[in-house]
């Protein structure tokens, strides 16, 4: 028994060490008529219009491999807040094998590197050991930066983003996706992970219900505050812990009103949904 | 009420916790209120707002932005009844109070008030501190129009049950104008794009706040003044206290925080509010809370306003120039959906109005609904004209590409 068990144990820790596939893909998305080309890392060859989000277990190496389709070559790279972790070149055309080292449990971040690269939008979450009931992606989309990503330099507008979204949909796709509007019973402990992989902050304000900061990197200070809105910096994340006292429907959504649009109209953008039952 | 509940709302109030009632207000919204700013040159500049006020014959003129301060104490029962005769349809979301689903005052979950109808809202005042109202119809609209007011419960001259006692509180209620919205056309507006052309200080604006003796800050050694701050903006409020004055932060969105946190720098960002003890051991008699508004997408400082303290003929620094030219915002939302319209504001206007013309130069004249002409000339980018000779009334701006409304009242 205790031999099987040791078995088990060896196959199932070196499928956790397996590598995991991931692909740089190239798709369109359109606003107002306008079309443009954007890069997104996906599980699949397939493209998405959302990141994925990488997920490994602490205190172990694990390896990833990122296919690079674009027309040139790139810069992965992964932080802890400001702290640099790895940096490697994504060769155009090819795979690319990458080892991360042992990493304590905790949020971390991929991204391309800041500058033209950064443009694209190519920016996640890495989960190292973390369990939590929701993940919230927060981000917005300028199609300029786009473009100028696509064209190899840097934008010489204001950042004026025109697509806010939540885990990649935008109000009212965010109410049909169950790991983006929150169901949950009255009484029920729910804790959240918002991760702001944008470009500027949001301020999230929660309909009905204050909620416990119980981590932030975005905002340290606030840690174990009781808040109904508050900030999460852009490359930064907190947890939040609801635990509804009452029934009810709430959005909840950024509080800076040029997010709740879609194409210049409310509501839209990053509103979702808690929808808490007796 | 019985014995019981009083002994019990004592145990969970504290003893500051005066006897709790039903208080009830009767508010009505307008869409056509003007109010009159100050510019930076200190002229002043006539708004169209949108607004909610007292619904009560003999003070219903004073519809004004923000809207009334609802004030009401720890355990209180409140109803905000509300009347809109105005032409579209509004709410009252009450943010940060955590009321239920039926009064959180969002239009797809709670309900429309309508033209023409009453509705009532109501909520128990379970937790002491800084709150706001505000219409949660295509928020980001009617929320730059001047749909918002602030809500503070109070538990006596505690902030949260008997800590934070003080002798003095002062509002800040922060929002902001962007002078195209305040007009009388606006069509063809992206409502992504606000821009920060006003700040606004309990609705007034630089010499608007400095010759009011309610809008300046009074404190004295031996003083405790709670400061409450709301953010109604779209942008990140930063408030940098005089170094001889201690500020301590003890709470936010209606709630004490865990351990206090001294600092002269705070940041409060988009339907945040922060209560802020302010302390001081001199005596001040020149001195200003400075508060700079950043733009949340490039997070640069944009304007700047100062609240004086114990002053009462405060002059206020020239205006800082070129932190961000409020102008590079990308401009071409008119080009996105394809025409270019005029820019003619302020309208309804009292005298003055602005036109401005994006496209090239044009021949303009101003009739009146008989068709008679009153005044003409050409129209460069921007071009200021006055009215004064005019009677109060309609009358068309009329160019080749265009023709607008103006009311001069
Ligand atoms: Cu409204
Ligand atoms: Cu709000």
């Amino acid at each position: 028994m205790r031999f099987f068990a040791l078995l088990l144990a060896i196959v199932l820790h070196a499928e956790l060490s397996f590598a995991q596939s991931f692909f740089l893909n190239k798709g369109t998305i359109t606003e107002k008529q306008a079309t443009i080309d954007i890069l997104r890392l996906n599980q699949s060859s397939i493209f998405d219009s959302s990141n994925a989000v990488i997920s490994i277990s602490e205190n172990q190496a694990n390896q990833l491999i990122i296919s690079n389709s674009f027309q040139r070559n790139l810069t992965f790279q992964i932080y802890k807040t400001d702290d640099l972790i790895l940096s490697e070149l994504l060769k155009t055309g090819a795979s690319k094998t990458i080892e991360i080292p042992s990493l304590t449990k905790g949020v971390y971040r991929y991204q391309l590197k800041n500058g033209i690269e950064a443009q694209s939008g190519v920016k996640g979450l890495l989960l190292v050991g973390v369990k939590v009931d929701f993940v919230w992606r927060i981000k917005e989309l300028d199609m300029d930066y786009a473009k100028a990503f696509l064209d190899d330099k840097l934008s010489n507008t204001d950042y004026f983003p025109e697509r806010f979204s939540i885990n990649g949909f935008i109000y009212p796709q965010t109410m049909q996706d169950v790991k983006t509007k929150v169901n949950c019973k009255v009484g029920d402990t729910v804790d959240i992970l918002i991760f702001n992989a944008g470009y500027m902050p949001h301020s999230m304000h929660v309909h009905g219900y204050h909620v416990l900061i119980t981590e932030s990197d975005s905002n340290p200070n606030q840690t174990g505050w009781s808040k109904d809105t508050f900030p999460v910096q852009k490359d930064r994340y907190c947890f939040i812990r609801l635990i509804p006292d009452k029934p009810g429907k709430y959005p909840v959504h950024d509080h800076y009103m040029g997010s709740v649009t879609v194409e210049g109209n409310y509501p839209g953008g990053m509103i979702t949904m808690l929808d808490v039952s007796n | 009420m019985n014995f019981y509940k009083i002994i019990v709302l004592f145990a969970v109030f504290g003893v500051n916790q005066v006897f709790a009632q039903k208080k009830v207000f009767s508010f009505s919204a307008t869409m056509n209120t003007i109010g009159v700013l100050e510019d930076a040159n200190g002229q002043p500049d006539s708004m169209l707002n949108w607004t909610f006020g007292y619904f009560n014959t003999e003070i219903d003129k004073q519809h004004d932005v923000p809207g009334p301060l609802v004030e009401v104490n720890l355990g209180d029962t409140v109803v905000i009844e509300f009347y809109n005769p105005s032409p579209e349809g509004h709410t009252i979301h009450l943010h940060g109070l955590d009321v239920d689903q039926r009064n959180d005052g969002v239009p797809s979950t709670s309900f429309f008030v309508l033209t023409g109808d009453t509705a009532s809202y109501e909520f128990i005042a379970t937790k002491a501190g800084t709150f706001m109202y505000h219409c949660h119809v295509t928020t980001p609209l009617h929320f730059q129009m001047g749909m918002y007011g602030a809500l503070i419960v109070k538990n006596g001259n505690s902030t949260y049950n008997n800590y934070g006692k003080f002798n003095n509180e002062h509002l800040l209620f922060l929002s902001e104008f962007d002078r195209r919205y305040h007009a009388m056309d606006i069509t063809g507006i992206d409502l992504r794009d606000m821009r920060l052309d006003y700040i606004l200080v309990n609705g007034k604006t630089h010499g608007q706040i400095y010759r009011d003796s309610n809008e300046v800050l009074s404190l004295k050694p031996g003083d405790t003044c709670l400061l409450r701050v709301v953010n109604a903006t779209y942008s990140i409020n930063r408030l940098t206290i005089p170094n001889e004055i201690n500020c301590k932060i003890i709470g936010s969105d209606g709630r004490k925080i865990p351990a206090d946190i001294v600092t002269n720098t705070i940041d409060v960002y988009p339907g945040e509010r922060y209560g802020l003890l302010l302390t001081t051991a001199n005596v001040i008699d020149s001195a200003a809370i400075e508060i700079c508004y950043l733009n949340m997408r490039t997070q640069k400082g944009t304007k700047t306003e100062y609240i004086p303290i114990n002053e009462y003929a405060f002059v206020a620094p020239p205006e800082k120039k070129n932190i961000e030219d409020n102008d590079t915002v990308k401009t071409d939302i008119t080009s996105r959906i394809g025409i270019k319209p005029l820019l003619v504001y302020p309208n309804p206007t009292m005298r003055f109005i602005i036109i401005e013309d994006f496209e090239q130069e044009t021949k303009f004249s101003i009739l009146d609904l008989n068709g008679k002409c009153w005044l003409k000339g050409e129209l460069g980018k921007s071009k200021r004209l006055d009215l004064g000779a005019l009677p109060d009334g309609i009358y068309i701006l009329s160019t080749s590409h265009q023709n607008t409304l103006i009311l001069k009242e």
